[in-house]
């Protein structure tokens, strides 16, 4: 079943990051979801995804299905029925095909004008990195590597370790174990421990099954999200435009091919760049230690909005006619006049 | 069974379900239609979005 159109489609129940431009579900036939499928992160579009991790996924899914009825296990959903034209602000301004990131960023426009939007909105889906593991790409839910000291390496999980329920969500895939983090995210839940369930292969050969509780710092679902579309529409106002510098501007000006290098081409209203400092004409290095090179302006401001939250003091190492200085300010409160998406 | 031989299977299952009397280029557009083969074939669903220019 392929779907290319939002308009209809029940987001309670197909919820995914509308930021993608592929995504999949496994459901039975009154499209309660067995396991959801895609994803990505900021490289490439794919790079979470292969053709043995989704064979492991349709393996499982298809094990479940062949349970008895009454003993699937399906994955939770949102109470009640919400469509794209359930947005009043899509209602009232969208014409023609609903694509997916024009949902998701009426969404984000709706909460903002309803005064429920808080920043958790904007990291939505957060990566298991976020809690010190990294998944092996050809499984989709067997841990690969854990990040020593990490939420994940306190509450014991270990290499090899097959992830198989994030909270109430059962895991057969990596966006499984996102959808789980998502909803162990959410701010009713705050502050609790994320339960784990893994399958463990023990040394003497056998599978064990093991609990485990995480519990990560304040804010731990913070990560890269300069790549989504979907930012243009949040309400962080800017106020300036600019580019990263080419490695030929770099050179001319003495700064790594391979660390930050955003020029300030304009600040034309109340907003981020004016709150800090920022002026026309200047070159953000660093946020203040220097981070990896970003090809997009949008990537830069991604790095920002993973770091701070309003009312943050934010310091900017910034080269300014020929000197490298430091700017600081205060991070602005968010706010949006749109009411509408391009 | 054999892993390998299982997980062929399962890409066999899936597809053949959805293939049975599916439109020519091999997707469902119909949730409805897409969940009636669903019913009578006893297969789960594989659902699709995505994005076409």
């Amino acid at each position: 079943m392929r779907v290319t159109r939002l308009a209809g489609i029940d987001l309670n129940r197909f919820t995914f990051d509308m930021d993608v431009t592929w995504n999949a579900f496994f459901t039975d036939d009154n499209l309660n979801v067995y396991s959801r499928y895609g994803g990505r992160d900021g490289g490439e579009p794919e790079e979470r995804m292969s053709v043995a991790s989704l064979l492991t996924t349709m393996d499982e899914v298809l094990a479940e299905h062949a349970r008895p009825d009454d003993t699937r296990r399906f994955q939770p959903r949102r109470p009640g029925r919400q469509t794209p034209e359930d947005i009043p602000l899509l209602k009232a301004n969208h014409r023609g095909c609903v694509r997916c990131h024009i949902a998701r960023e009426y969404q984000l426009l709706q909460s903002f004008h309803d005064k429920t939007f808080s920043r958790r909105e904007l990291f939505r889906f957060p990566l298991p990195e976020t809690l010190g593991v990294t998944i092996r790409r050809e499984h989709g839910h067997q841990v690969e590597q854990v990040e020593p000291k990490s939420a994940a390496a306190v509450a014991g999980v270990r290499p090899g370790d097959v992830i198989t329920s994030v909270g109430d969500v059962p895991v057969h895939s990596d966006y499984d174990i996102r959808f789980g983090l998502d909803r162990s995210a959410e701010p009713a839940l705050a502050g609790r421990p994320i339960a784990w369930t893994l399958r463990r292969l023990a040394d003497d050969g056998e599978i064990l099954t093991l609990k485990v509780a995480l519990r990560p710092a304040r804010g731990w679902w913070a990560y890269d999200i300069g790549w989504k579309i979907s930012l243009r529409s949040a309400p962080f106002r800017t106020g300036m435009r600019g580019y990263s510098l080419a490695p030929s501007q770099r050179r001319d000006l003495g700064i790594s091919v391979k660390t930050l290098g955003v020029k300030i081409s304009s600040i034309y209203s109340d907003g981020f760049g004016r709150s800090v400092g920022l002026k026309k004409r200047d070159v953000v290095v660093g946020i203040p230690e220097p981070i990896g090179r970003v090809r997009l302006f949008d990537t830069f401001l991604g790095h920002l909005l993973q770091r701070h939250r309003p009312g943050d003091t934010v310091k900017l190492t910034v080269l300014r006619d020929g000197r490298r200085i430091t700017v600081s300010g205060k991070f602005p409160k968010w706010f949006t006049d749109e009411t509408s998406v391009p | 069974m054999h892993r390998p031989a299982l997980v062929l299977l399962t890409a066999t299952l899936l597809g053949s379900s959805l293939m049975a009397a599916a439109p020519k280029n091999g997707w469902y557009r119909s949730l409805g239609e897409a969940r009636r083969v669903a019913r009578e074939s006893k297969r789960p669903l594989f659902v699709v979005f995505r994005c076409e220019t």
